[in-house]
């Protein structure tokens, strides 16, 4: 079979898997469709060494999030492209109808990126730590300290106020 | 597992549901990568860097042997000390310029709120508005819930057009992107196969997407889209049943024409009995109620006289068929029906018009299954051919040619929208109701849907950009 074949069944088969990770990364839904189709358009003219990996679907995804992280570093896409901007809930007003998860959502979008990822890689896709430090290209120790600042800044905005 | 981390495994689990559904674009990236807009041509992150990094090392490393050469120049020549330094402020600053020219557009715009009237949200569990969509064809399943077909830019900023579907469920406001069938559609004429053009929607459940030599249905809304054996010059679905209307091949010009039904959501089709054989150019389909009606245009270009067109009706949703006499009056030269449409009540509404244009353009209605028809008057209805048709019922009626004019008389009399309201459609080149009092146009570039809730007397526009 052909790459052109072999590229339209993946696209077709996974594309909203994709989406999903893309989503819980960039926030936006216009962005995560950016990023997914940056990603399989790079990959495209390579598509047989996609398919060589052991896990195809798993190198897609790696690159997606090494297109974030890269797209991240660019100055002029240093801005939150979430569709609801974060509030930081330092009046700890909680009797607004945003729920736990809203906040934990809101909270995670102001993370720095790599946190962010980790965090995703960690609690969505249930990947270990060597796999994440494969997929963000750093060492063990990082890929730790990354998801132990991550939690811990979310610990600290998410307590109540005289927990802090 | 400690609380924060449940809390964050369950946030990230509910928010990926939240995330787009995808919906065209799959089909979007295939079409792009095929058709050449692979990363051969957009040059990776890395790439990038060093497209613009090598030349600032470069220039750097320059400045750095001038600014060396100038210090020791300074220090044995204090006096050219500030020519020196002038000289190395002249030198570009290389990265500031390539660091804005590598903004990514595609962030910046997904970040800006909606400029125009385009949609400010799409409809749950679907993406976004392609750019550039222009619509080919609707449909409505009710007056909230509809579909629309069209072309968009492949991807963001690409000069090629792919198929789209677009979803709406508050009745047009807002519309989101959902899968198409892989499938192309017609642009300017060209359309590579399997082609469609039109798309129709029995209910929330139910769709086909159509043209003369592909047939797509879905049973799940739209999430599977499954082709069908051959195709369908027209396709209509009513009171649980669809009409097909299929050619038996090298056509046009000489068309034969067959009629064939089946269950919504059916694929076994039964060959509905026609009056002998029908021979034409193009075939129109409406239907209301029970009553079908199938009108077979021949030679609508002009050519011999005494081909008129043919109509045929149908009282038991399309299974057996009878033929109707001629239904526009003739007078001096031929005159021929290109136009119909259904409404509501029950009352069918065909525009007639002389051929090749030589003299005014008229309806004529029936209200008793096309046995008799009541002709309006012979008016000029703008400087051109009427383009598209439209009946909220036997009286309130709308043609479109330079611009759309409106009867509340069955076609006695005809005013022109746009002196009534400041809300004027224009020129459409579709008019459809789903009742007796909502109905849509699309405007002639394909950018525009219309909707009125008062029979066509005032209208809203909803624009895609």
């Amino acid at each position: 079979m052909d790459n052109d074949v072999l590229f339209a069944q993946f696209v077709r088969e996974h594309t909203t898997q994709l989406l999903r990770s893309a989503y819980l990364l960039t926030g936006s839904a216009s962005s995560a469709e950016d990023l997914v189709q940056e990603t399989l358009l790079r990959l495209y003219p390579k598509w047989d060494r996609v398919m060589a990996a052991d896990v195809p679907l798993a190198y897609v995804r790696r690159s997606l999030v090494n297109g974030f992280l890269n797209q991240q570093r660019r100055p002029a896409s240093r801005e939150l492209v979430l569709e609801e901007l974060p509030e930081r809930p330092d009046d700890r007003d909680l009797g607004t109808d945003v729920t736990t998860r809203d906040l934990v959502w809101r909270l995670l979008a102001t993370l720095p990126d790599r946190q962010r990822a980790a965090l995703v890689l960690r609690f969505f896709h249930d990947l270990n730590d060597d796999e994440i430090a494969v997929y963000l290209n750093c060492r063990l120790g990082t890929v730790r300290s990354l998801i132990s600042r991550g939690l811990a800044s979310l610990r600290q905005t998410h307590a109540p106020a005289g927990e802090r | 597992m400690s609380d924060i981390e449940r809390e964050l495994r369950d946030s990230l689990a509910e928010n990926a549901r939240r995330a787009p559904a995808g919906g065209g674009l799959a089909e979007r990236i295939i079409a792009d990568a095929q058709r050449g807009r692979g990363a051969h041509d957009r040059p990776s992150a890395r790439s990038r860097w060093r497209a613009w990094s090598l030349p600032a090392v470069a220039a750097a490393c320059v400045a750095g042997v001038v600014a060396l050469i100038a210090i020791v120049a300074s220090l044995q020549h204090p006096q050219t000390h500030s020519a020196s330094t002038s000289s190395l402020h002249t030198t570009p600053p290389p990265t500031s310029a390539a660091v804005t020219s590598s903004a990514p557009a595609s962030t910046a715009a997904s970040s800006n709120p909606a400029t125009s009237n385009a949609p400010t949200s799409p409809a749950p569990g679907t993406g976004r508005v392609p750019d550039g969509f222009t619509v080919s064809d609707l449909t409505f399943v009710g007056s909230e819930e509809g579909w629309a077909l069209g072309s968009a830019q492949c991807l963001k900023n690409s000069a090629k057009r792919c198929i789209a579907l677009l979803w709406t469920t508050d009745g047009g406001q807002h519309w989101g992107s959902v899968k198409n069938p892989a499938a192309d559609v017609s642009i300017a004429g060209k359309c590579d196969a399997p082609c469609i053009e039109h798309i129709r929607f029995a209910d929330d459940k139910v769709g086909y997407a159509y043209g003369q030599n592909a047939l797509f249905m879905t049973t799940d809304g739209g999430a599977h889209w499954t082709r069908q054996a051959g195709g369908a010059d027209a396709l209509e679905t009513l009171s649980h049943n669809v009409i097909r209307v299929t050619d038996t091949g090298n056509c046009p010009p000489a068309c034969s024409y067959e009629v064939w039904t089946a269950p919504v959501g059916g694929s076994e089709w039964q060959k509905a009995g026609l009056p002998g054989s029908v021979n034409g150019d193009s075939v129109l389909l409406s239907r209301t109620g029970d009553a079908a009606y199938l009108l077979i245009r021949q030679n609508p270009a002009g050519g011999a006289g005494s081909e008129q067109s043919t109509l045929l009706a149908s009282s038991d949703d399309g299974r057996s068929w009878q033929k109707r006499d001629t239904t526009c009056p003739q007078s001096s030269g031929e005159i021929d029906a290109n136009l119909m449409t259904t409404a509501d009540d029950g009352s069918v509404t065909l525009l007639c018009t002389p051929r090749l244009g030589s003299g005014p353009q008229f309806t004529v209605t029936s209200t008793d299954g096309g046995s008799t028809f009541r002709p309006g008057r012979r008016q000029a209805l703008g400087s051109f051919s009427a383009g598209a048709l439209g009946a909220a019922s036997n009286s309130v009626l709308l043609v479109s040619s330079d611009d759309t004019y409106r009867s509340i008389d069955g076609g006695q009399t005809w005013s022109r929208l746009g002196a009534n309201s400041g809300s004027d459609p224009g020129q459409v080149s579709w008019i459809g109701f789903e009742n007796g009092t909502v109905g849509r146009a699309i405007s002639t570039d394909g950018r525009t849907v219309w909707t009125t809730t008062d029979a066509g007397s005032t209208w809203t526009g909803h624009t895609f950009k």
